[in-house]
């Protein structure tokens, strides 16, 4: 960083920017009052280790592992195989 | 014992990181910069891990969760923003300016938090924390490209691995967690498994700067 003035101003106008967006994004997405806004305010996406309690726990948004998850690969490759029913579906069609 | 690891392995490695690199802070030569943002890393792994407590303590609060949420956005950006003050060389002459910055940024922070707070909902949050990442990652590979530049490169190492990782931590939460993800990405969970693989990261780069200082030093 050769010029610490150039350095300075630049990110002081980066700042600024992303501020303004921000808030007006924020504002925006509290005023929301669509069923869309509702569900997806209860599911936390920010960052952290421990997800906190929904606000609404009528509502639980968050996908959280259940049995059916169990038939879907989820280990490294470009394309995912299908389930292992649509499998069995197609080996009985086949018969 | 898997449900175990995978609720509570982010806030077992951010243990195990704070350990290794409070190592590297105490028997490494460190100088300046370098230095600097060894000692602000572990901040950042103290804060994490103080934040895990008192979630699982309050039961995993909402309130508590905003909080430290905002108290680890806002140093995440002082972190960012005083290594790239210190690279720029303008820390002192521009003192100012840099605390101005620094309030400029946490308006949003502070603003959602109280909204999220107030409308009981995590849709404030999860819109400035999406902005905050980008901020974050545009800050950090700024500050890699100064320390890849800088005339010593083996006397920052350390601060190069730091913000490799950054770079790797910001793009998979990028990735994972906010509003340009595609939609089955948009989870807690996944953001979370990015965690997970920037501290792995962080945590093996501890062996390769042990590795690459002792051949350095012999």
């Amino acid at each position: 960083m050769r010029n610490p003035r150039k350095v300075v101003i630049g990110v002081f106008l980066v700042a600024i920017f992303f501020t303004s967006i921000s808030v007006a994004s924020i504002i925006k997405s509290s005023q929301d009052e669509s069923f869309q806004a509702f569900t997806t305010g209860i599911e936390c996406r920010a960052q952290g280790d421990i997800m906190p309690e929904p606000f609404d726990t009528d509502l639980v948004a968050p996908v959280t592992p259940t049995e059916g998850n169990e038939l879907f690969c989820s280990l490294p490759g470009g394309i995912a195989p299908r389930p292992w029913d649509d499998t069995d579906d197609d080996d009985q069609s086949g018969d | 014992m898997l449900n175990f690891l995978l609720e509570y392995g982010t806030t077992i490695f951010h243990i195990l990181n704070l350990i290794a690199w409070y190592l590297i802070y105490r028997k490494g030569r460190l100088l300046n910069i370098n230095r600097l943002t060894v000692k602000y890393f572990i901040f950042f792994f103290l804060i994490v891990i103080v934040w895990n407590f008192f979630m699982i303590v309050s039961n995993r609060s909402p309130v508590v969760y905003i909080i430290f949420w905002a108290i680890f956005s806002i140093y995440e950006l002082y972190f960012v923003l005083t290594v790239i003050f210190y690279l720029a060389k303008a820390r002192k002459n521009y003192a100012e300016l840099y605390i101005i910055i620094i309030s400029i940024l946490a308006i949003p922070i502070i603003l959602s938090a109280l909204l999220s707070y107030t409308n009981r909902s995590y849709s404030p949050i999860n819109t400035s924390d999406f902005y905050n990442i980008i901020l974050l990652m545009i800050g950090s590979i700024l500050v890699l490209k100064s320390i890849i530049n800088y005339p010593s490169f083996m006397d920052n190492i350390e601060s190069f691995f730091i913000f490799s990782g950054f770079v790797l931590y910001f793009g998979l939460h990028i990735l994972a967690s906010n509003a340009l993800s595609i939609d089955i990405l948009k989870n807690f969970n996944f953001a979370k498994y990015a965690t997970f693989i920037s501290l792995i990261y962080w945590f093996g780069s501890v062996f390769f700067i042990w590795k690459i200082r002792s051949k350095h030093s012999s």
